[in-house]
């Protein structure tokens, strides 16, 4: 286990910083100068902060950088250019790991023996991940892996992420400003705002108490969880159970007892009162208001609970007054598509 | 070709080789700090390297004569360890590489300088040690560098004059390099031939030292494939 409580990191004085991170992947998310990047470089050792504490498994993390028994992957790839990739991930190290081993499962074992110069962004980042790999690290640190990467290869590279790191032993924290990408791969959130911790914790709920465009540039998102209750074939069709409720959506090659995770758009959520009959969205659940915000004048962000889950929808403030929407009170929420994980 | 004319490249070429044997790692050290340290007075060790460049030659010969000659500081010291610059050819040496020294010093500066920082930090995470970054980025890196300032510096010290004659005189076989050989070649009534054959050797070993060095810079820089290898020269 990871834990922090520092303040005042270089080029970031008011820094502020108290978590603890377990293992398996805790994203941290904020805008672009929040001190994400900051906060990764003290946890490396790259910079010293004003005061406090870090300790990972009980024992006070100070030092150097290398001795530390890190593993980072930067935003973009530090290969050495005189060497190849093989030297590149080993380094000159001893390992308990096998580098051919380490090369199939990252599939970059056609590259070992290549120069880094003619590799893309998407395998030198690769490489870097067998770097850090390869030193058999007991806390690991991405920062912004995918911010250089061609976008049809990020798909590819957070699934490699998540395999690799879902159900590590060891804590690992995944920093990027798109909540998308901390919505695919972490079950943990820390979401991040001028140096401050603003909201932590589990990551569908920690993702529904946040709002504003500075955390969700793509659209603002709730997360699901789920479980894939029946595939039927003919039309293609997952039956994924939420809680004791269930929706329909493109099953593409999931399994039958699967978890999953559906990621829901704000702004493709309906809100209805009553069950809604002769409709194409397919998906209903019923939930209860918990919140309704004003955002601006024409909008209102709400809070549906839904099994345990918050999602987000948001709405024209005539509609709220219209619909004489209330907390608490019962409401269907309809949504046409999500995206699963 | 005759003996006297053999052992006159010979020597040349000696006391060039000696004189970069000890001026590049001192340089190189030199360029690190220069390179990739703070520290006060910086600016005016970089000026202090420079001087030898432009200094008149005579003048840096007077320096080391006062400071590594038998009644120099240095001399004093170092006379009892049996150690002795006076009219030899370490004398020589010492000279050509002090000389030399500000031409090599900058190339691998300039290397060393355009080696990423962000490579060593990601070294350093990778639990490799300042030793061993200094191994596995820096020295490799500046390999380009110490190529074309070791070749530059070859070809000052293969030249020096000034410094040379001053410090350690003009003695056959023993100091006298190139330059003065020619010098001496051209105050003989009959040395009109030795003058034309050393000229034309020394301008053959300078053609094969560049010639050398594109070459090795050309492999280094394919070693690196496309990557931009700073070059100077």
């Amino acid at each position: 286990m990871l834990e922090v409580d520092i303040q005042g990191i270089r080029g970031n004085s008011s820094a502020l910083f108290q978590f603890r991170a377990l293992p398996g992947i805790t994203a941290i998310v904020g805008p672009s100068g929040a001190g994400k990047t900051s906060l990764l470089r003290a946890l490396a050792g790259l910079d010293v902060p004003t005061s406090g504490r870090i300790s990972l498994n009980e024992t006070p993390l100070t030092g150097a950088p290398e001795m530390r028994d890190i593993g980072m992957v930067f935003q973009e790839p530090r290969l050495l250019p005189h060497l190849n990739i093989r030297s590149n991930i080993e380094l000159g190290r001893q390992s308990i790991v096998s580098i051919d081993q380490l090369a199939h499962d990252l599939g970059i074992n056609a590259l070992l023996d290549r120069m880094p110069h003619g590799l893309s962004g998407g395998e030198k980042q690769r490489v870097m991940i067998a770097r850090a790999l390869f030193g058999s690290p007991k806390l690991m640190l991405f920062d912004e892996p995918l911010s250089a990467i061609d976008p049809r290869l990020k798909t590819d590279l957070i699934a490699l992420v998540r395999q690799h790191f879902a159900d590590a032993k060891i804590p690992v924290l995944y920093v990027t400003h798109q909540m998308d990408e901390a919505a695919q791969l972490a079950n943990e959130l820390i979401a991040i705002d001028a140096g401050q911790i603003v909201a932590q914790g589990p990551i569908a709920e920690t993702m529904a108490k946040l709002d504003g465009a500075a955390f969700f540039e793509n659209g603002i998102t709730s997360v699901l969880n789920g479980r894939v209750a029946a595939i039927d074939k003919r039309f293609d069709l997952a039956q994924i159970a939420i809680g004791e409720q269930l929706v329909d959506l493109p099953a593409r090659n999931m399994a039958v007892g699967e978890e999953v995770r559906l990621r829901v758009w704000a702004r493709d959520v309906l809100l209805a009162k009553e069950r809604l009959v002769g409709v194409s969205a397919r998906n209903q659940l019923l939930g209860a208001v918990e919140t309704i915000s004003m955002t601006d004048q024409a909008h209102a962000d709400i809070l549906v609970r839904v099994e345990g889950s918050l999602v987000r929808a948001r709405v024209m403030c005539k509609t709220v007054s219209d619909m004489e929407m209330a907390v608490n009170q019962p409401i269907f929420v309809v949504f046409k598509s999500a995206s699963v994980e | 070709m005759s003996a006297e004319i053999w052992s006159i490249v010979l020597l040349s070429l000696k006391v060039s080789a000696f004189a970069l044997i000890w001026a590049v790692p001192i340089a190189f050290g030199l360029a690190y700090l220069l390179a990739r340290k703070q520290f006060w007075g910086k600016q005016l060790l970089s000026a202090v390297i420079m001087l030898p460049l432009v200094m008149p030659p005579v003048v840096t010969g007077l320096v080391l004569l006062y400071v590594f000659g038998p009644l120099g500081p240095v001399g004093l010291v170092l006379a009892p360890l049996g150690v002795s610059f006076a009219f030899n050819a370490a004398g020589a040496s010492l000279a050509a590489g002090l000389v030399a020294l500000p031409l090599i010093v900058r190339p691998i500066r300039l290397s060393l300088e355009a080696v990423d920082p962000n490579l060593d930090e990601a070294l350093a995470v990778a639990g490799r040690s300042r030793l061993q970054r200094f191994s596995m980025l820096y020295l490799p890196m500046a390999l380009p560098g110490v190529v074309a300032g070791g070749i530059l510096g070859f070809a000052k010290a293969m030249g020096e004059f000034g410094a040379t004659i001053t410090f350690v005189a003009n003695i056959p076989g023993e100091t006298q390099t190139f330059s003065l050989a020619i010098h001496s070649a051209l105050q003989k009534f009959d040395g009109g031939e030795t003058v034309l054959l050393l000229s034309i050797v020394s301008i053959l070993i300078s053609v094969i030292a560049v010639l050398g060095s594109e070459y090795l810079l050309n492999w280094l820089q394919k070693r690196m494939l496309g990557e931009q290898v700073v070059r100077h020269a």
